[in-house]
């Protein structure tokens, strides 16, 4: 079974942060409170598209002919990401300033 | 089939969709020397006096670039997507396709009967088979406003009102002028 990870927190709704990462060879575990990767932010199908995205070189026409969609179908998707992550810099800068504050 | 049959932008759009678009046109307005019908304005269709080929690809063409401009202009207003002209001309005019269907309705004989007795049934009949027609076109020029130019929500909605407006009275407004003053 494919796991996915999990974004938000269950309990208060908040971004999760990374608190160990550990080495599947010698089992070493690194402890702190990193944030996550923003691209962690988007979903598996919208990963798959920048995945997808960058191995054709950034071409819509490719896309559009790997997905066989028309150019603006795959153009609207991408702006629909664009669009994401642009609301995730602005939530997570306006965290960091929360933070900061703090 | 449904998205193929309302939605085809989805698939198809630039050059490819142009292409069809206009040979739908093409098809539409030579079936309209033999039916009869013409395409007025932006969104409907009428059944009147024979003309000749070169009436009915006018009518044709300008319902469908009157469209292209009126929601391009639109599309600025409230999109600052990067978009392709290419795909509003081919989307707008693969729109036009069930004129096609429009231009048959000339045929039947009860647009006959309609002229000599406009009260009967065969006129509601008529109408509606014109009014599912209209509303097809209505629903793909939608759709194609909406994939060539991204625009969503409120923006799509109110613009596509005003678009649809305008582009019928400006189409019948340029097609009259020029029934009045060209000779065709």
């Amino acid at each position: 079974m494919k796991k996915s990870l999990p974004l938000i927190c269950p309990s208060c709704n908040t971004k999760l942060n990374v608190k160990s990462l550990s080495c599947g060879n010698c089992e070493t575990i690194v402890s702190g409170n990193f944030d996550l990767p923003l691209l962690s932010n988007l979903n598996n199908d919208e990963q798959k598209f920048i995945i997808d995205f960058v191995k054709c070189s950034g071409s819509l026409k490719e896309m559009a002919s790997k997905l066989g969609f028309s150019y603006p179908t795959v153009r609207n998707m991408l702006d629909d990401i664009i669009a994401k992550i642009k609301t995730t810099e602005k939530e997570l800068k306006h965290s960091e300033n929360g933070n900061k504050t703090i | 089939m449904e998205t193929k049959l309302f939605n085809p932008f989805v698939y198809v759009a630039g050059l490819k969709a142009l292409l069809l678009g206009l040979a739908s046109i093409l098809i539409a307005a030579s079936i309209s020397i033999f039916s009869g019908v013409h395409f007025d304005g932006a969104m409907d269709a009428h059944v009147g006096l024979s003309s000749g080929f070169r009436v009915y690809l006018l009518e044709n063409v300008i319902d469908w670039a009157v469209t292209v401009i009126i929601f391009y202009l639109l599309r600025l207003a409230v999109s600052s997507s990067s978009i392709r002209f290419i795909d509003i001309l081919g989307t707008f005019a693969l729109a036009r396709y069930p004129s096609i269907l429009s231009s048959l309705l000339g045929f039947f004989p009860f647009t006959k009967f309609y002229f000599a007795n406009p009260s009967s049934v065969l006129l509601m009949a008529m109408a509606f088979i014109m009014l599912l027609a209209t509303t097809w076109t209505v629903v793909l020029i939608f759709n194609a406003y909406k994939i060539s130019c991204n625009i969503k929500g409120v923006g799509l909605i109110c613009t596509f009102v005003i678009g649809v407006m305008a582009s019928e009275i400006l189409s019948k407004t340029f097609i009259l002028w020029i029934y009045q003053h060209l000779k065709l």
